[in-house]
């Protein structure tokens, strides 16, 4: 009818799903931004109650015995409520703590 | 004359299978390189005295072996001056003069690029180097490419594992060139002596990659950004541990190397916009060719997309020239250009990734489709799922001794997971190009593209944790040895020969009997 080829209807139907999917997904990040951002700091960050060592080794600068200290301290103190307790675990100062921050959340 | 033109093409994949040999063989036997340089000379002129005879295709065969014999030797000379010779194995502190040869990568709390020697001073003097050194700074400083420096810092030679035992940081950065590293500690003199003009086309080229990322860390959110910028321009180390750990977990780790995937949407996209401009048919393939240039060099020129590029390359060539191009001949001048160019790839495990995937779907996809029964064939949607469930067990078969050998670990969910996977990353990879695209030219706009992206982020994330999160989706493996790598793959294509043949076999007795009938 419009002299359009198979390919070019395809492209405009891909341009137009792509653009209702990107305003729904708009909208959703208006309204309820927390669940974007947890979603992000879920696959983005390591959930420092539920992580294994190997999680916390995957952090530059934790080792084995760091990652030990930290499920230590999780089984003797029950699960983390701030971050901020972090600085309590054996062998994470304030430094430390200022550079392994922004690799956890807590859910 | 088409039986000749069809011997030519399949002359080439046996030539570059007799190539990768020799730079084996070249690698294993202890041989000099004039030993392999006489050999090949006398081997041409006997092919040239027998070249009316058809065994003259035996000494063809023959001098490719020897030619990559040669090239490997020709590759392990360095020069009297390398920077390998001064390279001692215990760290040594001493001032090195070069040019910064690539785009400079920013870790936690290092940065590290690759620094074309110079000059190197040790015992207060000066000597002239040649040779590539990987530079480890450990400060927030930043470099650009084709910086010119003087760097106080440690030299090394990296350490290597035996020969077969896995994955070799050595031999990983030898196949690349670099044979030393230069450890630079917080504090240590850095002195900047201004740009070179080294690679203006490079230097161009990197500046509009980081230009490309600057649009997607303006338009997206941290983690999106960074998984875009490894799935578009090859950027692998934006992503965070986590992400890369989840996407290894489940088998799908490939989609962040830039690869046919990445080069087909590409050309296709580049090719849609020439059509709409109305442009002559031959044109828009050398465009798209040209494009095609820029975009592997865009991202880092890694085996992979080179690989893709020069497949695309000679398929588009082949339009243009109005000749049929075999699959396998272009895979074979693909693997010839790169391993010309370095024959240390072949023991290069992304090389050997790249080829083994996709010489196993081209071998293998067809032969397992053959299996289905032909009632599954005539129901559409079944026919199209069941021939991805080939192509990915084709190529998942294809690499799984090489990833159990480099990286003792299998990923049995890889197979569905990358049926799911490859198609929705197909969306997210135009998704990504139409985000950059709207960003330049209609920036008013580009909101609705980033929400997109973030969204079409989040659920290949949930879909790649929900795969890696099944039971049995990965395991470690022991350490396995390079010949039960090797009888694997012999016992692999044997099987698959074998059934190809059974079904042949049992294709023609079925057209016989219906002949008969009739």
């Amino acid at each position: 009818m419009f002299n359009l080829t198979r390919q070019e209807r395809g492209v405009i139907l891909f341009l137009i799903v792509i653009s209702l999917f990107g305003v729904g997904v708009n909208l959703i990040i208006k309204n309820q931004p927390q669940r974007i951002e947890y979603l992000s700091d879920k696959y983005e960050k390591i959930n420092l109650n539920q992580a294994g060592i190997d999680d916390f080794c995957l952090v530059p600068g934790i080792g084995e015995k760091i990652s030990q200290a930290i499920i230590e301290y999780r089984n003797r103190h029950g699960r983390f409520k701030k971050l901020e307790e972090l600085k309590e675990v054996k062998g994470i100062g304030k430094a430390k703590y200022a550079i392994f921050k922004d690799y956890f959340f807590i859910e | 004359m088409n039986k000749e033109i069809t011997k030519r093409i399949d002359f080439l994949p046996v030539f570059v299978i007799c190539f990768c040999l020799g730079i084996c063989l070249g690698k294993l036997w202890r041989m000099s390189f004039l030993f392999f340089y006489i050999a090949a000379w006398l081997t041409a002129i006997f092919s040239l005295i027998f070249l009316r005879q058809s065994k003259s295709t035996l000494f063809l065969l023959l001098l490719g072996i020897l030619l990559g014999g040669i090239s490997f030797k020709n590759s392990q000379k360095l020069a009297n001056h390398h920077i390998f010779w001064f390279s001692p194995y215990k760290a040594r502190a001493l001032f090195i003069q070069g040019l910064v040869d690539d785009d400079p990568v920013y870790k936690t709390n290092y940065s590290q690029f690759i620094l074309k020697a110079q000059r190197l001073k040790s015992n207060r003097t000066w000597h002239k180097v040649s040779g590539k050194i990987l530079v480890k700074v450990f400060s927030k400083e930043r470099f650009d490419y084709g910086e010119e420096l003087i760097i106080e810092g440690k030299l090394y030679r990296p350490l290597g594992l035996k020969f077969g035992e896995g994955f070799d940081y050595r031999s990983y950065l030898e196949n690349k060139n670099i044979y030393s590293i230069l450890s630079v500690a917080q504090g240590r003199a850095i002195k900047r002596l201004g740009t070179a003009k080294n690679n203006y086309l490079l230097y161009q080229l990197i500046k509009l990659r980081q230009g490309l990322k600057n649009r997607f860390d303006l338009n997206l959110s941290g983690l999106a950004a960074s998984i875009m910028n490894a799935l578009i321009l090859g950027e692998r180390h934006c992503l965070s541990e986590p992400v890369e750990k989840v996407l290894k977990d489940s088998g799908t780790v490939h989609i962040i190397a830039i690869s046919g995937l990445h080069v087909g949407i590409v050309a296709f996209m580049a090719l849609l916009i020439l059509k709409l401009l109305r442009l002559p048919r031959r044109m828009r393939y050398f465009i798209v060719i040209f494009l095609l240039l820029i975009y592997c060099i865009l991202t880092g020129a890694r085996v992979p997309v080179l690989r893709a590029t020069l497949m695309a390359i000679v398929v588009l060539a082949g339009f243009i020239l109005r000749r049929e191009v075999n699959i396998y001949n272009s895979l074979s001048v693909a693997a010839l250009i790169i391993l010309i160019i370095n024959p240390k790839q072949i023991f290069d495990v992304s090389f050997q990734l790249s080829f083994a995937s996709v010489i196993s779907i081209v071998f293998i996809s067809p032969k397992i489709i053959k299996l289905y029964p032909g009632i599954f064939k005539k129901v559409k949607y079944l026919n199209y799922l069941l021939n991805a469930f080939a192509v990915s067990l084709a190529a998942w078969l294809g690499i799984i001794a090489l990833i159990a050998y480099y990286f003792r670990a299998i990923t049995p969910v890889a197979v569905i997971a990358n049926m799911a996977i490859v198609p929705f990353m197909t969306v997210i990879i135009a998704t990504g190009f139409s985000l950059l695209l709207v960003s330049f030219s209609l920036p008013g706009l580009s909101f609705i593209f980033s929400a997109a992206c973030e969204g079409a982020i989040l659920i290949l994330l949930t879909m790649v944790s929900f795969f890696a999160g099944l039971p049995l989706a990965n395991f470690k493996t022991r350490a396995i040895s390079p010949c039960a790598v090797l009888w694997y793959y012999i016992l692999l294509i044997s099987f698959f020969l074998s059934v190809s043949y059974i079904v042949n076999i049992k294709f023609m007795l079925k057209y016989k009997k219906s002949k008969g009938n009739e």
